[in-house]
């Protein structure tokens, strides 16, 4: 469902930026979830 | 669903009333959106509006098929692909992915025979969606 809604840990982030550079490493693509339900 | 997003992707989540900004910079206007981007920030796969978990997980699956099928990583876009049609038959994800999957061998092997078998799968399943249309051309 979008929102991603789990119960189980996700390690989201809210820095772009840092997210961006962690793709680079890693060659995972990155996941953005854009909501405006409470955080 | 969290294992898969774990495994596969960096998780990042933006709240429409803080981050305009970035809303702006990829282009949306509407939530929720969950969109797939490569490490400079290129939109690889986009879904909109709400969806029930399995279906959810369906686009994402979907979506990561499509981000190693941008990249030229087409065996492995197959299989993702592949895996899709397996698991989640009775999604709307099963058709797309049954489409790309052929797609997916076709630029692997430069064999056209890929796209046929494609077009002669959806004769069996799915036949009323627009993919099924798609691949008609390849009978």
């Amino acid at each position: 469902m979008t929102t991603v809604m789990t119960t189980e840990a996700i390690p989201w982030t809210e820095d772009v930026e840092k997210a961006l550079a962690e793709s680079k490493k890693t060659k995972k693509p990155v996941l953005l979830d854009f909501t405006a339900a409470p955080m | 669903m969290a294992a898969f997003i774990n495994t596969n992707f960096i998780p990042v989540r933006l709240h429409v009333k803080n981050h305009g900004a970035e809303m702006k910079r990829f282009s949306v206007d509407w939530t929720p959106t969950v969109l797939l981007a490569d490490a400079d920030g290129k939109e690889l796969y986009r879904i909109e509006g709400f969806l029930p978990a399995d279906d959810f997980l369906g686009q994402l699956q979907l979506g990561f098929g499509h981000a190693q099928f941008t990249r030229g990583n087409y065996q492995d876009a197959e299989r993702q692909f592949r895996d899709v049609c397996e698991k989640m038959q009775n999604s709307e994800a099963a058709a797309e992915a049954t489409y790309w999957a052929g797609v997916s061998r076709y630029k692997a092997t430069n064999d056209a025979a890929a796209l046929k078998a494609t077009a002669l799968a959806f004769k069996d399943r799915y036949q009323n969606s627009s993919w099924a249309k798609k691949a008609s051309v390849w009978a």
